[in-house]
């Protein structure tokens, strides 16, 4: 225990000497936090939970997020080779409830040595006797007076003494990280909210469509009755005509498969998934929503045409969203169109790529125009002439625009109606790349 | 002949011709069995529809014309003798229900059964309103089809009769 007691003191005297070369390092952090994106936040933190442990002469740094269930659970770590790594959760509460519950108070959790701990919890002692940390400075990460987590160092082998000074540090470091975790929550919160409105929207507007699908389906299910209907016949018959039963049977698989592409197409629209950018061909993606609305568009008399070059035209973005944006301006087009004045209904749907390779998608029609009075707020919720409508169509358009980056505006034709476009960031040349978030 | 062209006859007549009819009439030099087939004019704007029951009708015993479009039906004119349309409501272009309103108007209303794909009170309501012999909602099975054919054809056949006794 002397031995202990010596080694302590000097490692206060070592202490001191490296506070200095904490300073600058917090200065640092700070400015990393600022400019973290979510994408980049744990790599980022992993570094420097190994700057600081480097720094400190400890040798485990973790950073812990309270979850829902009130426990802290281990989501980014840094340790030395041969420092047991991340344990899942901070020290479950059958060995202690001790330090979990002074974090969610508020308080740090230090110790110096093991004789540090209190005596009263015996399990704890004995943990940590056996698997360490030996020295352990346990911070809280509060935003606002909410604990959002915790950030922790520890040193395996040997005692540590923290100073007052240090402390004081590790407590900016703590709310440095605290402020980047906050926002990475909420960013995700957002995120999710407005994903979550993304397919309530998509399931609505494919709910619609729901009689003009199931009439899409019914033309291979017709081919198909009938076709088996005439191969009965045919093979009750006193000529059987092996070759035309097999070309009825030929014709059945294709229209199958055509019944199942068009189901296929419909799932994809009511699928909820996470958002993910990847390269698109926006000319195929127009063209299946083109087939998904075209029973739609015959059944309201509305003549509709899809102009796009034959070369793919690569954009960078999440299929399903892109395919709901262009639905969501035909489903609007559709609806313009059909209050023209007179002749024909008319919607075409056009993709260029401008001089900076960005993909535009304009969707154009010859109604009535558009609405003066809505005008200047049909982006922004609950705004519709529509006599069913929500008026959330074009707000969640623009807002998965957006997340794209990319642009969304309306312009009035000069021989009537309005024309949507929307344009997307052309895709990267060579590997598709993960993108960045940084809302 | 027309005498045996009582109500329903039409139907068991081409029902008989199942064994021995031809798969593609119109490609040979007409027999004239065939000739007397009640013809059923297929108007559909899907392709494998079409050909789907292009093959069927004909193997039921009936002469069959098939229409890709309604323009192409009035381009093409009509051929002479008993027969029905089978007309789908929605196709690109003149639908359905102009054509019938068309022919009508030329004075070639012919027995008509109207189909459609999609089902919902809009199509039901324009249904009833042109007044067809039948319709049918896609899919539908053999039995229906024929029990459509068979009144759209028996139809006619009374109207004529009792053109004939109002003489």
């Amino acid at each position: 225990m002397a031995a202990g007691r010596a080694r302590l003191l000097l490692s206060r005297t070592r202490s001191a000497a490296e506070t200095e070369h904490f300073e600058p390092l917090v200065a640092e952090l700070s400015a990393a936090m600022a400019r973290v994106s979510v994408a980049d936040f744990d790599k980022e933190i992993r570094k420097w939970l190994r700057k600081i442990v480097l720094t400190l002469k400890v040798d485990r740094g973790t950073l812990w997020e309270l979850a829902p269930s009130g426990e802290f659970l281990g989501t980014c770590w840094w340790a030395r080779p041969g420092i047991p790594g991340l344990p899942h959760k901070m020290l479950s509460t059958q060995i202690s409830a001790w330090a979990p519950a002074r974090i969610l108070a508020c308080d740090t959790v230090v110790w110096s040595d093991v004789s540090e701990l209190p005596k009263e919890e015996g399990k704890l002692r004995h943990f940590v006797k056996a698997h360490g940390p030996r020295a352990n400075v346990t911070l809280p990460l509060e935003v606002g007076g909410a604990v959002l987590g915790a950030i922790s160092f520890g040193k395996f082998h040997a005692p540590r003494y923290w100073s007052s000074r240090e402390l004081q540090r590790l407590r900016i470091v703590a709310q440095i990280v605290a402020g980047a975790l906050d926002r990475k929550r909420s960013t995700l919160e957002s995120r999710a909210l407005r994903q979550e409105l993304a397919l309530a929207s998509r399931r609505s507007t494919v709910g619609e469509l729901t009689a003009s699908i199931a009439h899409e389906i019914n033309q291979p299910l017709t081919a198909i009755l009938s076709g088996l209907g005439g191969l009965a016949r045919l093979l009750a018959g006193e000529n059987s005509k092996p070759e035309l039963a097999s070309a009825i049977i030929q014709d059945a698989i294709e229209d199958t498969k055509r019944a199942g592409e068009i189901v296929r197409r419909l799932r994809n629209m009511f699928r909820g998934d996470e958002l993910r950018k990847i390269r698109i061909d926006v000319g195929l993606l127009a063209r299946e929503v083109v087939k998904l609305v075209s029973s739609e568009a015959m059944s309201r008399g509305i003549a509709l045409q899809l102009e796009s070059s034959p070369s793919a035209q690569l954009a960078t973005g999440d299929p399903v969203q892109v395919q709901q944006c262009i639905l969501n301006l035909l489903m609007n087009a559709f609806e313009a169109a059909a209050q023209t004045g007179s002749g024909a209904s008319e919607v075409r749907i056009k993709i260029d790529q401008d001089t900076n390779g960005r993909i535009a998608i304009s969707v154009r029609d010859n109604g009535t125009g558009i609405d003066p009075s809505v005008a200047n707020r049909m982006f922004e919720p609950f705004v519709t002439t529509k006599r069913k409508g929500l008026g959330m169509g074009l707000l969640v358009t623009r807002s998965i625009v957006e997340a794209h980056g990319g642009r969304i505006w309306a312009t009035p034709n000069a021989d009537g109606g309005s024309t949507f476009t929307f344009a997307l960031p052309p895709a990267s040349l060579g590997r598709p790349t993960r993108s960045r978030f940084t809302e | 002949m027309s005498s045996l062209r009582t109500t329903g006859v039409a139907w068991s007549l081409a029902s008989n011709w199942t064994s021995i009819c031809a798969l593609t009439p119109h490609t040979r030099v007409m027999s004239l069995t065939e000739t007397l087939k009640p013809i059923v004019i297929v108007v559909d704007d899907e392709p494998t529809v079409r050909r789907a029951l292009q093959m069927h009708l004909e193997l039921l015993g009936f002469r069959v014309l098939v229409f890709e479009s309604a323009e192409s039906v009035l381009a093409d004119g009509l051929p002479a003798g008993d027969a029905c349309l089978l007309l789908d409501m929605y196709m690109p272009g003149m639908s359905g229900l102009e054509l019938r309103r068309t022919l009508a108007e030329s004075g070639r209303d012919l027995p008509t059964i109207l189909m459609s794909g999609l089902d919902d009170q809009r199509t039901r309501r324009m249904m009833r309103e042109s007044k067809p012999d039948a319709v049918l909602f896609k899919p539908f099975d053999e039995k229906t089809l024929l029990v459509a054919i068979r009144k759209a054809l028996g139809a006619r056949v009374k109207a004529r009769a009792q053109a004939r006794g109002a003489r």
